[in-house]
């Protein structure tokens, strides 16, 4: 029987929650000046009421959950992922407000999304929302991929040494840095680098295109944003499509892979120690992966006869496979077209691509190279020790800035994660198939909402039955938080009930 | 002079910040070196297909 939870439990995890909470606040400021600015009145307003709904809730936590006490590991994980919910509960008002939504579960739906750097969305004429509406939506995103708890543990946590447990809750695990203040400021410098490369690239390209000086500069901006933060959305309903360029896609392609890599393996480049790009696990995992896929996908469409020559069939190959294993979520083409015209195979290898993802502590959802990497070697350290002689000592060993054992600690603990993964996965196909959606269809878009990625063939959509929304949402938030402190939320939560 | 990963107790890596831009700079040089590396490959893996498959 668990622990029943004390009142001083409660106390702190209130007092932290309301905290994260304030920074969601703060955080509308943007969009609010971005309003004021454009002179959209009633969506200034929207900001206004969200931002005093943030506040009451945070200042009343902080006041009636006043403690002293210090943050445990389990407060940090309940406190990320209650925090989350809160967050999404209260971010999602201004999308509510705006009329763009048919329901508030839709306007939950689209929030989540962007927090956990999905990209799925259900809001309705996305191309006539307003500007600072549209600063929202890129805003959250950005602010998912960087983590709230980052955000918070920057500006307002100062220092705070059990801080590093709600860090870890959300899904990343790397110190760079001796103090976990540091590294959050650390992974801040990174995003703040590639912020001004990415958004004077597609500003100038825009430009280059015809785009107004106006329309270049907050398109370069969003599109930034979805990019890095592998989110996956976009200003207009045609995605990247929209563009039409391959300068416009190429710096994408940079910007989504750059944002899907470890922070620790940029922090590792970055200070010198360049090699290990070549090197690192993850990133020789995602090169393998990324070219099977590609190689795989591009004969079949070749065959297929889908696209006229070699640089289209590249580009729209290429685009959508990396969108998908960085999981992200930009694409070139129309949703439906992955089935009417990339067909079963084009369907199951970008389905493949997103269950995999990218890297762990980076945007990027899925199971993550690390593990992939993990589990392949440890494979192959079987298949070794089967092969030697009894009296042969076999260990596996992998690089993630140094070297490590593949001990059957770290093994274990990367086939669980792998195992809950894959069966969400199977799961959310079950319930798109018990709603009447074909296999591949609904298998691609369950994989597609658990994995953080956001590419759709045509199920997500403001008309889809409330159930699948409910369980998208569902699995978006336990895709994004790596299981681990959701159920501590629901062990909380039950231990709380029954606990002794 | 220090390493650039020298960190090494409870299993996290910890890696030495510097005030020096130009490892910064060459840093997003190789990201960004890499990644254009593995759209070349997925081009030649398109010209080759087309080849192929024609």
């Amino acid at each position: 029987m668990s622990r029943k939870p004390q009142r001083e439990d409660h106390l702190v995890i209130g007092k932290y929650t309301g905290k994260i909470i304030i920074g969601v606040g703060v955080l509308m400021t943007v969009p609010l000046v971005t309003s004021v600015l454009f002179g959209e009145w009633d969506t200034a307003l929207d900001f206004v009421i969200s931002m005093l709904a943030c506040f009451v809730f945070g200042l009343s936590a902080q006041i009636i959950c006043r403690t002293d006490r210090e943050i445990a590991w389990s407060h940090g994980l309940v406190v990320a992922s209650g925090s989350w919910v809160f967050a999404t509960l209260l971010g999602a008002l201004p999308h509510y407000l705006s009329g763009h939504m048919g329901s508030y579960l839709d306007a939950v739906f689209d929030a989540i999304s962007g927090y956990t750097t999905t990209g799925l969305f259900l809001m309705q004429d996305l191309d006539h929302i307003s500007v600072g509406l549209n600063m929202w939506r890129h805003l959250l995103t950005y602010a998912g991929g960087q983590g709230i708890v980052v955000i918070a543990l920057t500006f307002l946590f100062k220092g705070a040494s059990g801080a590093y447990t709600i860090y870890v809750g959300e899904g990343k695990d790397e110190r760079l840095l001796p103090n976990v203040v540091n590294t959050a400021r650390a992974i801040w410098l990174v995003s703040l680098v590639y912020l001004a490369i990415g958004w004077v690239s597609l500003t100038v390209t825009g430009l280059s295109l015809g785009q107004s000086p106006v329309t270049a500069v907050l398109d370069g901006l969003w599109m930034f944003m979805g990019a890095w933060s592998t989110g996956g959305f976009a200003p207009s309903s045609f995605n990247g499509y929209y563009y039409h360029s391959l300068t416009y896609e190429l710096i994408a392609v940079v910007l989504m892979t750059a944002g899907s890599f470890n922070f620790a393996l940029h922090w590792a480049v970055w200070t010198g120690n360049r090699r290990e790009i070549r090197r690192n696990i993850e990133v020789v995992s995602m090169a393998v992966t990324l070219t099977v896929a590609v190689l795989t996908a591009t004969f079949w469409l070749a065959r297929a006869g889908v696209y006229p020559d070699a640089v289209s069939l590249f580009r729209k190959t290429f685009y959508q496979l990396i969108s998908g294993h960085t999981t992200t979520g930009f694409a070139t083409i129309f949703s439906k077209q992955f089935v009417t015209q990339w067909g079963t195979v084009g369907l199951f290898v970008t389905t493949i691509v997103m269950m995999l993802g990218a890297s762990a502590a980076s945007t990027a959802g899925g199971i993550k190279g690390m593990r992939v990497g993990i589990i392949f070697k440890s494979l192959v350290g079987e298949v070794r020790r089967m092969v030697s002689p009894e009296s042969a000592v076999v260990r596996s060993r992998y690089h993630h800035i140094r070297d490590h054992w593949a001990d059957d600690g770290v093994v274990k603990a990367a086939l669980i994660i792998t195992v809950l993964y894959v069966a969400m996965y199977l799961l959310s196909a079950l319930i798109g198939v018990l709603y009447g959606y074909d296999l591949p269809v609904a298998l691609f878009e369950g994989v597609s909402a658990g994995s953080n990625t956001g590419l759709s063939c045509g199920v997500t959509d403001p008309s889809m039955p409330a159930g699948l929304k409910v369980a998208y949402i569902v699995f978006m938030w336990l895709g994004r938080l790596e299981f681990m402190s959701a159920f501590a939320l629901v062990g909380y939560g039950i231990a709380s009930v029954r606990g002794r | 002079m220090p390493t650039p990963v020298n960190g090494r107790d409870a299993g996290v890596p910890r890696l030495v910040p510097t005030k020096d831009l130009r490892r910064y700079a060459a840093g997003v040089i190789v990201e960004v070196t890499s990644i254009l590396g593995l759209a070349a490959l997925a081009y030649l893996i398109a010209v080759a297909a087309v080849a192929v498959t024609r």
